[in-house]
C-alpha cells in the first residue's frame, strides 16, 4: 500500500469561541454508476474523508490541482451531489434536507452559465425571485449590484452577447444578490482582465470588512496569498495541508541569507553550512537557507571574507506556490494516479471526526 | 409559489424563443391548411376529412411539443450547468420540476391556441352551416387534446430526469401509442384465457394512460354533446395521472446528482 501522508492540520476551533459556519466531517464522495453500485464495484473517489471548518468572517481558500476535489466539495455544500459518507453543514444544517439555508449564502460557480435570452437586469431579477426577495428590495439591490460589478451600461443587453468576463461579473452580482453571510466563489477571476480581477479582490476585501465569510476556490495562488486567512490544500481528494495561511508559509527556525556576487568557491563553502538555491530567474543573487543559530554567524563571516555582498537576512518564508508545489509533487510521487482508487478502497475506514488531528506547529513536516 | 412562477416564466420565455417550436407551429398550421386544400379528395365527406386530419394533426404536433420540451429542458440545463445556479438558491427540487412543467405547459397552451384558432376557421369553412355551425364542442375537443399533451409532457419530463433525450423521445412515443390503444389492451386482457396473461394486460392497461376518452372526434362529427361530468372526468384523470407521474419524477429527481 502506498504511503498515506498525515495531513498537517490546524484546528483552531477549540476554545477560540469562533462560530463555525461551514463544516465537513469525514466527508467522502465516490462516484459510481448504477451498475457499479448494484454489483459493489469500486468507483472513482473524488473526495476522501474531508474534515474542515470555516469560521464566520474569514476568507477561506480551497486550493489544489485539477481533480483534487474542490468542485466536488462545493457541489456537496450546495446540495447538488450527496456524500457517500460523512456530512457537510452550512450554519449547522444539511443543505440537502434544508434548502432554506441557501437563503443565507451566495454561490458563483466556475464559468457560470445563465439563460442567454435574458438581459443582465432580468437575470438578476430572476434569481432575486428565487431568493424570495420582495419588489422593493429587488428594485434597490439590483441596480446597486450592477453598478458594483460595472455592468450598469450593459444591463439591458442579452447575456448571449456578453463576453466571458462580463458573464463572470454578472455571475458575481447574482451571487451577492441576497447580501449573503457566506459567499462561495469558484475561480472568480477566471476570464477576467486585470481590472476585473482587482474588482473581485476588492469585493472579497469589502465582504471581509463587513464580517462576511468568503470561501474561495482558485488556481491563482498569489491572489489567495494576498486575500486569505486560512487555506486547505487538496490533492486527489485528500487533505494535504490545512490551517492558517501564515502558519503554512512560515518555516520557523530557518533563515534565508541572500548573497550577491558570490564566487563558485564561496558557494562551495556556503553549501557545506546550509542549502543553496538561486533567488529567482531574474536575479543573479543566491539564497542560502540554514537553521537559525551559530551557523548564521559562520556564514556571514564566510561571505564577508570572500568580499561578497550580503543583501539580506530574513526568516524563511515560503510562498503559497512553494507550499503547493512541494506538497503536491511529493504526494504525486508517493501515490501515482493509477494507485489511488485501490488505495482508497483499503484506506476507507479513516479516522473518525472526533479523533484529534495533528496541530500545525509550523515545523517542517516530514 | 413565487419560486415556481419564476421558474415557469423563465422556462416559457426561453422555450418560445426556440426555432424548433416555430417550425413545429408552422408545420401544424400547414397541416390544417393542407387538410382544407385537399379535403376535395374525400368527396362528400370533406368536413369529416378536415375534422379527422385536423385534430389528429394537432394531437401529433402536441406529442412532438411534449417530447421536445419535456425531453430536452432538464438535460439541457444540466449540460449547460444552469441548474447549478438555480439549485444553489433556496429552491426545492420539486419546485424546480413543477416550475419547468408549468412553463412548458404554458408554451404548449400558446401553440395549441394558435393551432386551435386555425382549426376552428377550417372547421367553419368546411361545415355545411359555415360559421353558424361552430359549437362549444370544438374548444372542448381541442381542450381534451391539450390535456392529453399535458400527460405526455409529464411522462417526457419524468423520463428526462433519468434518461437521455433520445430514449425519452422513443419511450414517450411508445407511451402515446399504447395510450391510444388502451381500450384494446383492456379488451385483450379480458379475452385472455391464461390468468397470467390476463393479469399482465390488465395491469398494463391501468399503468398506461387511457387516451380513448380524450378523443372527441366522433362526438364532434356526430354533433353529440359531451356531458360536463364526462369532461370533468377527463380533467380529473389528467390531474391525477400527470400528478402521479410528476410525483414519480420528483422521487427520481430528488436523488439525482449533478
Amino acid at each position: 500500500m502506498a504511503m498515506v501522508e498525515t495531513p498537517l492540520v490546524a484546528n483552531p476551533v477549540a476554545g477560540t469561541g469562533q462560530e463555525t459556519v461551514i463544516s465537513c466531517e469525514r466527508l467522502h464522495k465516490t462516484y459510481t454508476t448504477a451498475f457499479g453500485e448494484l454489483f459493489r464495484l469500486p468507483g472513482v473517489t473524488a473526495l476522501s474523508d474531508l474534515n474542515m471548518e470555516v469560521f464566520r468572517g474569514e476568507v477561506f481558500a480551497m486550493i489544489g490541482p485539477n481533480g483534487s476535489g474542490k468542485t466536488t466539495t462545493l457541489k456537496l455544500l450546495m446540495g447538488l451531489i450527496f456524500p457517500t459518507r460523512g456530512a457537510c453543514r452550512l450554519f449547522g444544517r444539511n443543505p440537502k434536507r434544508d434548502v432554506s439555508v441557501k437563503r443565507r449564502i451566495g454561490f458563483m460557480p466556475d464559468g457560470p452559465y445563465f439563460y442567454g435570452h435574458l438581459n443582465g437586469f432580468e437575470l438578476l431579477e430572476f434569481y432575486a425571485n428565487l431568493l424570495g426577495m420582495d419588489a422593493a428590495r429587488r428594485k434597490r439591490r439590483i441596480p446597486e449590484l450592477l453598478d458594483m460589478v460595472g455592468m450598469t451600461n450593459r444591463a439591458k443587453n442579452r447575456l448571449r452577447t456578453y463576453s466571458k468576463g462580463m458573464v463572470q461579473r454578472i455571475g458575481l452580482a447574482h451571487a451577492l444578490l441576497n447580501d449573503p453571510e457566506i459567499v462561495f466563489l469558484d475561480e472568480p477571476t477566471s476570464g477576467l482582465d486585470p481590472i476585473g480581477a482587482r474588482d473581485i479582490r476588492d469585493v472579497v476585501v469589502r465582504m471581509k470588512a463587513e464580517g462576511k465569510t468568503v470561501f474561495l476556490c482558485s488556481h491563482f495562488l498569489t491572489e489567495i496569498e494576498n486575500l486569505c486567512d486560512r487555506v486547505i490544500l487538496l490533492d486527489r481528494g485528500r487533505t494535504l495541508r490545512y490551517g492558517a495561511l501564515e502558519e503554512l508559509l512560515v518555516e520557523p527556525g530557518k533563515m534565508r541569507l541572500t548573497v550577491s556576487g558570490a564566487s563558485d568557491a564561496l558557494k562551495d563553502q556556503l553549501g557545506k553550512v546550509g542549502r543553496l538555491r538561486r533567488s529567482s530567474e531574474n536575479r543573479p543573487s543566491t539564497d542560502l537557507i540554514l537553521k537559525d543559530g551559530p551557523d548564521i554567524g559562520a556564514a556571514v563571516k564566510l561571505i564577508q571574507d570572500a568580499g561578497a555582498h550580503l543583501d539580506s537576512i530574513l526568516p524563511m518564508r515560503r510562498t503559497l506556490e512553494d507550499v503547493f508545489m512541494e506538497a503536491v509533487q511529493r504526494t504525486q510521487a508517493d501515490r501515482p494516479w493509477d494507485a489511488i482508487d485501490a488505495d482508497d478502497a483499503e484506506d476507507s475506514p479513516a479516522a473518525p471526526a472526533e479523533t484529534p488531528v495533528a496541530t500545525a506547529d509550523g515545523s517542517e513536516e516530514s | 409559489m413565487g419560486v415556481i412562477w419564476a421558474i415557469a416564466k423563465a422556462t416559457y420565455r426561453e422555450s418560445i424563443r426556440q426555432r424548433v417550436l416555430f417550425v413545429v407551429l408552422l408545420l401544424g398550421l400547414l397541416l390544417i391548411g393542407v387538410t382544407v386544400a385537399f379535403s376535395y379528395l374525400s368527396t362528400g365527406e370533406e368536413f369529416r376529412f378536415v375534422v379527422d386530419f385536423g385534430l389528429v394533426g394537432i394531437t401529433l404536433i402536441g406529442l412532438g411539443l411534449a417530447v421536445i420540451l419535456g425531453g430536452f429542458m432538464i438535460p439541457n440545463e444540466v449540460d449547460r450547468r444552469v441548474i447549478f445556479t438555480i439549485l444553489s438558491k433556496p429552491v426545492s427540487r420539486w419546485q424546480y420540476l413543477f416550475g419547468k412543467f408549468v412553463g412548458a405547459a404554458g408554451v404548449i397552451l400558446m401553440l395549441d391556441l394558435l393551432m386551435g384558432i386555425a382549426f376552428s376557421v377550417a372547421y367553419c369553412v368546411k361545415h355545411p352551416l359555415g360559421f353558424g355551425g361552430f359549437t362549444y364542442m370544438v374548444p372542448m375537443a381541442l381542450f381534451a387534446i391539450y390535456l392529453q399533451t399535458l400527460i405526455l409532457l409529464a411522462v417526457a419530463l419524468a423520463l428526462s430526469t433519468i434518461a437521455t433525450p433520445i430514449f425519452t423521445i422513443f419511450a414517450t412515443g411508445f407511451v402515446y401509442v399504447l395510450g391510444a390503444v388502451n381500450s384494446q389492451v383492456t379488451y385483450l386482457g379480458n379475452r385472455a384465457e391464461s390468468t397470467g396473461t390476463k393479469l399482465v394486460f390488465l395491469l398494463l392497461s391501468k399503468l398506461i394512460p387511457a387516451f380513448t376518452n380524450f378523443d372527441l372526434r366522433s362526438a364532434l362529427l356526430n354533433n353529440q354533446p359531451v356531458e360536463p361530468a364526462a369532461m370533468l372526468n377527463v380533467v380529473g384523470y389528467t390531474a391525477l395521472y400527470a400528478g402521479l407521474v410528476l410525483g414519480i419524477s420528483w422521487i427520481l429527481f430528488h436523488e439525482r446528482e449533478f
